[in-house]
């Protein structure tokens, strides 16, 4: 399964790249923006997207509402990475149609744990 | 000099309110009551005015009771405004101190640039520490490849299981440098708001003020700035060093 992650940070994608392959998945592609990962999306095909939410000039939130109201985008599971806490913040996620929120900092279980839960393993 | 005693307006229409009808004060009726006029010659009207100067002195304490009690009032709006004063002048120095127009350092950019020189430099070293951890990730897989199954495999599948605890651990980077950028935006809030409370005075009072006590720790009469980068205001590289060291 092909995994696009996105973060406005080299270092965070560093980590859940490092992460990732550490649990098994090892099909990796990186984005710095929810525009650079549009772009992706629509090139290449994608199994899950983990994405952080404070970024610009696209956030995780715009860029999940891009991905829910692409027909043929909307159908791929998404993760939402972030340190937005706020229950006002998840709810709105989740009414945007996220899969599942994962609150920085995470460690490898948690990452994998949700993995499993969207890709309904 | 002789002193004639002249009747007032007042005083005469009494004077004609009082005289029986017919009479030569009655007949002054509708007319503008003149000595000349009214009197004839050698003759003086004797009034009682004491009711007037009775009313008068009257007045004269109210007044005095008047001016008494504003006085007192006034010396207490005066003692207020005084004190407003003063504290509106020590409020502008507070403000100097924050941002003196003739301060060589500018403290909220020097704060901000600090906390960036923080972010950066966690950064590089999440990186670096980030590389070696892949790198030994690297040298574990080709020990796992050369080494019989066993204890040993064992204990090199728990390095693999440190290096995941590396890479969690590093998460720290990223919310760090959120946190920071939290705090640079809320120094750039606080002094926006400083610049523009100085704005709403006269900017050029604040020249006049005392420049603010330095924050730079001292050893005798060398300023201790703590870490910098190289070649920014005046600091110099351990090339720099080593070349004047010979």
């Amino acid at each position: 399964m092909r995994i696009l992650v996105v973060d406005d940070y080299a270092t965070m994608r560093r980590i859940v790249r490092n992460l990732l392959t550490q649990i098994g998945y090892t099909e990796i592609d990186e984005a710095a923006d929810g525009v650079g990962a549009l772009q992706k999306l629509r090139e290449n095909k994608f199994g899950l997207i983990i994405s952080d939410w404070n970024m610009e000039p696209m956030t995780g939130l715009q860029l999940l509402k891009e991905v829910r109201a692409d027909a043929k985008l909307a159908s791929i599971p998404f993760i939402m990475v972030t340190a937005e806490s706020k229950t006002e913040n998840v709810i709105a996620a989740k009414q945007a149609g996220v899969n599942n929120y994962i609150v920085k900092p995470f460690n490898a279980e948690t990452l994998k744990q949700k993995i499993a839960s969207v890709m309904g393993g | 000099m002789k002193h004639t005693n002249r009747p007032f307006t007042a005083e005469l229409q009494r004077a004609k309110r009082n005289a029986p009808p017919g009479s030569e004060a009655a007949e002054l009726n509708g007319r503008r009551p003149t000595a000349a006029v009214a009197l004839p010659e050698g003759a003086s009207v004797v009034v009682d005015n004491s009711d007037v100067l009775r009313a008068i002195a009257d007045l004269g304490s109210k007044f005095d009771r008047y001016l008494a009690m504003d006085a007192s009032q006034i010396d207490q709006i005066q003692t207020e405004i005084a004190d407003i004063s003063g504290r509106i002048k020590a409020t502008k120095v507070e403000m100097a101190a924050l941002r003196h127009p003739l301060a060589g350092d500018d403290k909220f950019l020097q704060a901000s640039q600090e906390l960036s020189a923080v972010v950066s430099a966690t950064e590089g070293a999440t990186n670096a520490i980030m590389a070696c951890a892949e790198e030994l990730e690297e040298i574990i897989q080709e020990l796992k490849s050369s080494m019989p199954e066993g204890y040993q495999a064992d204990r090199v599948n728990d390095m693999v299981e440190v290096i995941v605890r590396i890479y969690e651990a590093c998460n720290f980077q990223d919310l760090t440098g959120q946190r920071i950028t939290k705090v640079v935006r809320a120094l750039t809030f606080i002094e926006e708001r400083v610049d523009a409370m100085m704005g709403l005075w006269n900017r050029r009072e604040f020249e006049a003020m005392p420049l603010p006590p330095s924050v730079t720790k001292k050893d005798e009469h060398l300023d201790l700035h703590g870490p910098a980068e190289s070649g920014v205001d005046g600091n110099v590289s351990q090339a720099d060093i080593d070349a004047l060291f010979g």
